[in-house]
């Protein structure tokens, strides 16, 4: 048997109860696999690396061009379940959207008090040379990456918010296809909820923010072959008909945006962009960037292109602006939460953070504007050398970072050295926002590879699994 | 069309075919020297000389190498770094180019070309000791026909397949004028019968041509020469003439569909590949008239340069290094 010793551990196991009986949504799954000679299983899981590789599927890591390793075992959320998560994410999604309306316009919620000034005020992801700027179509959230993790007792939690670049989206459909073409008996007589059409649902959800409608032509604005997403960025643009564009194709002429083909010049409706705010236009942002094009932010400023995401969309997810995510929902919808979050403490008080400090041993500690679990501490992981170096940088700058208890994260079986182990995952799911919030099914599950870990990020080693929402 | 996928599509064309006759030329050399008596110690100025002559640049080998031998021209060729031309360098950078605008092509035709770049990148010079030069020379050609066999199956016959075709056959009229030049410099020699280069059956078969050549010089028939069939043939691939009726054609094809290069441009093309063809079409020619050829033909590419195939290298360090910065949460 495949899962033989395998363990839960008092952890909350995504695929078995406690008894080691397979939950009711992965019987058809465990039956499949449990049919299956180990071998055959393994081989089936290295042929997955040499397809990934050959499709140029990667990741670059460190500067090597790497692939995303890729679990075979889905993991699979009840469709009654999956419904009340989607329903979470959606309304979040759009508070967190009108959020950005108010920051970079009357800024309500700060006069009520529902965020702090301060807050606002100090936020790296604020950019002030769009104050004022309404986006065409008005919206400024057109994808959203809102990270979900399961504690112990199997309820979702919300991590974090990711609204500038979330990436992950074209794993997610990679991964659907991968997963019929080698694991197709896992797949039985279950009802899995497709995930193809999620580059259109993206397209579509841009298009219906441009004045030039469905016939807007998009273009993917990539940093180009060396940034670690471009894979992405590649195969996002060819399922949504995109082109993929790089920042000396462009041009901004009559406050237009133009791509330069061989016919001559043609104008752009939708960019969306995957570099970072600041190097979008050297002209008004950073003036060496050599990404981006002169006379974007002119451009954008007078509706004639979109750019999704929008620009300054950092402030929403700030990791200190998180904290305050639930009253911006009751503030903008009038609505209770329908997601949970971790609890989480902000260190410009000085009592809180005597409290974070005393804790350290006992707590996760972010960096506010970090991301891909970059300048991070985890705590009851960390040495007391680390956990000491982290309290010098929390002193001097306690705006700069959050610190959230730690959530014993969910598990699921992962075939490694020919056998399967548990381990930790998180949940990424993605939310198109064109007229209304579209959410894919399922989503990126990420995984922590190395036993014990809780870092599930792809540039820290961490893979994926394929998710499914099945009819009960 | 973005001219810089134009010319990453024009330049993807090119390398992969040079790959090809570089492998093909290296094979036939290598199975040369084997043989009669090349095999003791005359190979090194009958074939690999020759076979270094053939390359774009052979200056450039001779300040990496003293000698021309098996051993350095087999380097030189397969995965020298200081050799931008070698076949393992041309398919890397034909996967580059085909990754930089895979959006704009059909799924397996990225995937082909990057399997068959990662595979023969896997080779390295102690797999060629081990299992020959002649398996990874074959793999290479295999590999760059499963290419070929995909780009023409799945792209259609629009803009992008207009500049492959473009590329592949501008580069394949390259590679065979120079492998006549070569022929003809050896044949002029003393040694010229001697089974290298000069040999017309070697000079064939570098081109992929003998089979073809054979049905035709059927004795007691009046048939061209080897050489000529290479130049002149109207439905031989490998012919000069062939490919540069292909690149006219592609040409026309591009200012149909309105990516056409400037006019001036088009026609400059045109009216280059129109001088190739009628001097490789004189019956008498020679060496001067090879290198001649040679000229028209980078008169063909240097008329297309200017609008339609404008870059032709990735963007430099500090773009490379702002890049790698962008965040993708």
């Amino acid at each position: 048997m495949l899962f033989t010793g395998y363990q839960t551990s008092g952890y909350f196991d995504e695929m078995f109860e406690e008894d080691a009986r397979p939950r009711a949504a992965y019987a058809d799954v465990a039956r499949a696999i449990g049919r299956m000679p180990r071998a055959t299983f393994a081989a089936r899981s290295a042929e997955v690396g040499r397809h990934y590789a050959n499709h140029g599927i990667t990741f670059a890591h460190g500067g090597r061009e790497e692939t995303f390793p890729f679990d075979l075992v889905p993991r699979i959320v009840d469709r009654g379940e999956w419904d009340a998560v989607a329903a979470g994410l959606a309304q979040r999604v759009r508070a967190l959207d009108l959020f950005l309306d108010d920051i970079y316009g009357p800024r309500r919620s700060v006069a009520d008090g529902v965020v702090p000034n301060t807050l606002v005020a100090s936020c790296g992801g604020y950019l002030r040379a769009v104050a004022g700027i309404a986006p065409p179509g008005g919206r400024r959230v057109h994808l959203a990456g809102v990270d979900l993790v399961r504690d112990d007792r199997g309820d979702w939690r919300v991590l974090e918010d990711n609204l500038r670049n979330p990436s992950g989206l074209s794993y997610l459909i990679q991964n659907r296809t991968f997963m019929r073409r080698l694991f197709p008996e896992a797949f039985a007589a279950q009802r899995v909820a497709a995930v193809d059409h999620a580059a259109l649902a993206l397209r579509d959800a841009l298009t219906a923010m441009s004045p030039a409608g469905p016939g807007a032509l998009v273009a993917v604005l990539t940093p180009g072959p060396w940034n670690a997403a471009y894979a992405e960025h590649a195969f996002l643009a060819q399922q949504m008909g995109a082109e993929l564009i790089e920042g000396r194709d462009l041009v901004v002429r009559n406050r237009r945006v133009w791509i330069r083909t061989t016919g001559g010049l043609r104008q752009v409706h939708v960019v969306y962009r995957r570099i970072d705010d600041e190097y979008l236009d050297p002209a008004s942002l950073r003036g060496d960037s050599l990404l981006g094009v002169a006379g974007l932010i002119q451009a954008y400023r007078d509706g004639n292109v979109v750019i999704a995401n929008a620009p300054g969309n950092g402030v929403a997810d700030d990791k200190a602006l998180y904290v305050h995510v639930p009253d911006l929902i009751r503030y903008f919808l009038n609505e209770e939460p329908l997601l949970g979050q971790v609890p989480t403490f902000t260190l410009e008080h000085p009592r809180d953070l005597e409290h974070v400090l005393d804790r350290l041993d006992r707590l996760v500690v972010k960096a506010v504007d970090g991301a891909g679990g970059y300048g991070m501490l985890i705590g009851p992981h960390a040495s007391p050398a680390e956990r000491d170096a982290f309290a010098v940088r929390l002193r001097d700058n306690p705006r700069g970072y959050i610190a959230q208890e730690v959530v014993r994260l969910s598990r699921a079986p992962v075939f490694v050295d020919g056998g399967f182990a548990a381990r930790h995952i998180d949940l990424r799911p993605f939310v198109m926002f064109g007229n209304e919030p579209v959410v894919i099914p399922g989503g990126l599950t990420r995984v922590a590879m190395r036993e014990g870990s809780l870092v599930v990020n792809s540039s820290q080693g961490g893979g994926s699994k394929d998710t499914w929402v099945v009819d009960g | 069309m973005l001219a810089r996928v134009a010319g990453a599509l024009y330049w993807a064309g090119r390398e992969v075919e040079r790959a090809a006759c570089v492998a093909r030329v290296l094979e036939v050399s290598d199975a040369t020297s084997l043989e009669g008596a090349l095999a003791n110690g005359s190979g090194r100025s009958d074939v690999w000389e020759p076979t270094v002559a053939i390359t774009a640049d052979p200056d450039r080998f001779r300040e990496l190498h003293r000698r021309a031998e098996a051993r350095s021209v087999s380097w030189y060729l397969t995965f020298s770094d200081g050799n931008p031309d070698g076949v393992a360098a041309c398919l890397d950078r034909a996967r580059e180019r085909t990754r930089s605008i895979r959006s704009r092509l059909p799924t397996e035709v990225f995937e082909t070309v990057s399997a068959v770049a990662r595979d023969v990148d896997g080779w390295g010079p102690q797999r060629i000791a081990r299992e020959g030069l002649y398996a990874f020379c074959h793999e290479v050609r295999n590999g760059v026909a499963r290419i070929d066999g995909i780009v023409d199956r799945c792209l259609r016959r629009d803009e992008n397949w207009q500049l492959v075709r473009l590329g592949r056959h501008l580069e394949r009229a390259v590679q065979t004028a120079r492998l006549l030049a070569a022929h003809t410099a050896r044949a002029a020699t003393p040694r010229g019968d001697a089974g290298g280069i000069g040999d017309w059956r070697v000079v064939l078969r570098a081109a992929s041509s003998y089979e073809a050549y054979l049905r035709v010089a059927l004795p007691g028939r009046r048939h061209p020469s080897a050489p000529v069939f290479l130049l002149q043939d109207e439905a031989l691939p490998a012919s000069v003439t062939f490919c540069l009726a292909e690149v006219a054609a592609a040409v026309d094809e591009l200012r149909r569909l309105g990516v056409a290069p400037a006019d001036a441009d088009a026609r400059a093309a045109a009216f280059a590949a129109s001088r190739a063809t009628a001097l490789a079409a004189q019956p008498a020619f020679a060496v001067h008239g090879l290198s001649r050829l040679a000229e028209k033909l980078d008169a063909v590419h240097d008329a297309l340069a200017s609008t339609l195939i404008p870059t032709t290298e990735l963007a430099d360090g500090a773009t490379h290094a702002q890049a790698v910065r962008q965040a993708q949460n």
